[in-house]
């Protein structure tokens, strides 16, 4: 369980949101909706630790998240709309890299196999100055497979769907319930509220600022 | 608690990997910088005259000034890109620390572009005519201040990230800080010019290294943090 | 001290007397230091009258490099707490500073004249004061490029950290490339080496440039503040707009 506890965001002068409270359940998945600007990929930038909190305080069961912020960053994997691949590399050299980065062994079995998740496959040595966005999309989001292999709780994810094709929008889906299946904890902020079918939770923000403004 | 550490060690080899295979894509950064240095020699001989007694005054300084305005179009994209390619958030979610994750950019920086130029220095030599006896004291100097600029570099291109006209920018933060290096650089290879010991100014290069090694990757991780904080 | 200034309306209130106070008092400093440095105080045997630029250039270094010292503090303040004061406080320390290391260094070439024989002598202090200017100028264009005011003040702020290591390592480069200059008169710790005569004018005139500039830097924090009202009241009639 993930407790958003009273969060205060402030950006400038501008306070993105104000004693903000959720309870978020393990093996769940959100789906943050709301307006362009209404703070929802901040949100998801604030539980994942980079936009610093004005007050409050997230925890998971019942530690703070951020007293053992490399704890809590080992356990998520954050997918921005800025993928983090970089152009000059190949999808799989890239995929290479993030999974050294993440700090797990990254043998070519696994790396394929990721690939292969999100319909990669043929595309391993494309260099990413050269694919199209769906497909740098995907070749982002096969680094959800490693979840499998390595010990992971939380997905951040944000937008993850937008440049998506049917096929790939099924894969990702199977990904989805996968990872719920093992007790995986799933946060995506959205404009597409179909990307899943399974039971799902709705946070509105649009709604959560009209009741503060009341 | 070994094994974190051991880890830390491969994540931080992995980093210094990845740099060198991205440059290695596109030597264009590469082959400019060392085209820069060597057209910023050439100009002195062009605007003194092909004079050998006047060159031989300025040339040490030519060659460290010509180090430090050579690197700094370079700079700009040592962070930017991965900045804008959201690399930078990624790193965050890494176990590893985003100091020990500086550190690797700075010393991958120093592997791809300064040692090329550590490597080309004896040419920039003979085209400002030093004594051939020099060239070796040369070398020395510049490898042991260029991490120095590199650990300088990387903080200068972690103050800009995000800001407007940040290449602008960048020299006017930077040349200041890169002061003590030019002075105690030069003074090393003018020192062994007048025969003299280079020693002292060799150690104080040295000790100025071992100060930014420590302080430069604490001050980019900070300034990183704040810049995917906004 | 600094959390209960923190407050904005007590900052005013608590500075609304202190501000002509401070006016009055570094003026009268200033004018008698002023009469006694001009008037009231022996020629240098070697110099003649020029000496008497000293009495404006060594205040205006040593408040330069002071106001360099404060304008990290309170970065360090910022970058800590996170006071928006403590931003407001160095934002405005900035200028005067620059201001200052610019009046050291049109001081320092005007005394070079009659001195050197030439408006520019690359002495050691002249220079470090060249190299202080320039991380003024730093921190004041680093905080003006961001397209958010805050994003700017924190990159600043670790800026005004990063000269406040390096300057002193500089310094002692600079020195290292050249001692040309005289030495210093006044920091010696066997006493000072100068007339007493021409001490009294020299510490008028630095406590007067002293309270002058925190005069200056009081109003420069209150524009501030009501600047950041008017954003606010501005960014209030948009938002009832839009709903």
């Amino acid at each position: 369980m993930l407790y958003l506890e009273g969060l205060t965001v402030q950006r400038g002068n501008k306070i993105v949101f104000s004693n903000f409270n959720t309870i978020i359940k393990s093996g769940s998945i959100t789906l943050i909706k709301g307006k362009n600007g209404s703070g929802k990929s901040t949100l998801l930038r604030t539980i994942v630790g980079f936009t610093p909190l004005e007050k409050g305080t997230i925890k998971n069961d019942k530690k703070n998240v951020f007293n053992n912020n490399e704890e809590w960053v080992n356990n998520l994997i954050f997918l921005d709309t800025k993928t983090g691949l970089s152009k000059d590399l190949t999808v799989i050299e890239n995929l290479n890299a993030w999974s050294t980065m993440k700090g797990w062994s990254s043998n070519i079995e696994n790396l394929t196999m990721a690939l292969k998740s999100v319909g990669m496959d043929k595309y391993a040595d494309l260099y990413i100055s050269q694919s199209s966005e769906g497909l740098k999309k995907r070749a982002a989001l096969a680094r959800l497979y490693l979840s499998f292999i390595n010990k992971v709780d939380f997905w951040i994810l944000d937008e993850p769907t937008n440049e998506l094709d049917k096929t790939s929008l099924v894969l990702f889906k199977q990904l989805i319930s996968k990872f719920l299946k093992q007790n995986g904890t799933i946060i995506i902020a959205t404009h597409d509220l179909t990307i899943v079918e399974d039971q799902f939770n709705i946070l509105d923000l649009d709604d959560f600022k009209k009741q503060r403004v009341l | 608690m070994n094994s974190i550490h051991s880890s830390w060690s491969n994540i931080f080899i992995a980093h210094i990997k990845r740099d060198i295979l991205t440059n290695s894509r596109s030597l264009l950064d590469l082959i400019s910088i060392v085209g820069l240095m060597i057209l910023i020699i050439i100009l002195f001989p062009l605007g003194l005259g092909p004079i050998k007694e006047k060159l031989n005054v300025v040339s040490n300084a030519v060659i460290w000034v010509g180090l430090i305005l050579a690197i700094i179009p370079s700079l700009e994209k040592l962070l930017l890109k991965d900045f804008e390619n959201g690399w930078l958030d990624q790193i965050a979610t890494s176990p590893a620390p985003l100091e020990i994750i500086m550190l690797s950019k700075a010393i991958s920086y120093w592997l791809i572009m300064l040692i090329p130029l550590i490597l080309t220095s004896p040419i920039f030599a003979i085209l400002l005519d030093m004594d051939l006896k020099n060239i070796p004291w040369l070398v020395i100097s510049i490898s042991a201040g260029s991490l120095a600029i590199s650990l300088i570099g990387l903080s200068g291109s972690a103050l800009i990230l995000g800001a407007r006209r940040g290449n602008i920018l960048l020299p006017i933060l930077i040349i200041p800080l890169m002061t003590p290096i030019l002075i105690f650089g030069v003074g090393v290879n003018e020192a062994v010019k007048i025969n003299e010991s280079p020693f002292g100014n060799l150690f104080l290069l040295l000790a100025l290294t071992l100060i930014y090694l420590v302080i430069s990757p604490f001050i980019s991780a900070l300034l990183v943090r704040i810049a995917i904080g906004r | 001290m600094f959390d209960w200034l923190a407050n904005p309306n007590r900052f005013k209130k608590s500075t609304n007397k202190l501000e002509p106070l401070l006016m009055v008092i570094s003026l009268l400093f200033i004018i008698f230091g002023l009469y006694f440095s001009l008037f009231d105080s022996p020629k240098d045997y070697q110099q003649g009258d020029a000496v008497r630029i000293m009495y404006v250039h060594v205040p205006s270094a040593w408040l330069a490099s002071f106001l360099y010292l404060s304008l990290a503090v309170s970065s360090i303040f910022y970058l800590v707490w996170k006071h928006p004061l403590a931003d407001l406080i160095s934002s405005s320390i900035a200028p005067i500073g620059a201001l200052f290391s610019i009046l050291t260094l049109i001081t320092g070439s005007l005394w070079g004249k009659p001195m050197w024989g030439t408006w520019w002598v690359w002495d050691a202090r002249l220079t470090s004061m060249l190299i202080l200017f320039f991380f003024y100028l730093g921190f004041i264009l680093l905080h003006n490029a961001f397209e958010r005011k805050i994003d700017g003040s924190k990159s600043a702020s670790v800026l005004a950290i990063i000269g406040l290591i390096n300057l002193p390592i500089i310094k002692f480069s600079v020195d290292w490339w050249h001692t040309l200059h005289q030495p210093s008169s006044i920091l010696k710790f066997d006493g000072p080496s100068i007339d007493n005569q021409m001490l009294i004018p020299l510490s008028f005139m630095i406590i007067g440039f002293g309270l002058f500039s925190l005069y200056l830097i009081i109003i420069n924090v209150k524009t501030k503040l009501i600047e950041k009202k008017c954003e606010a009241l501005i960014l209030k009639l948009n938002l009832k707009e839009i709903l």
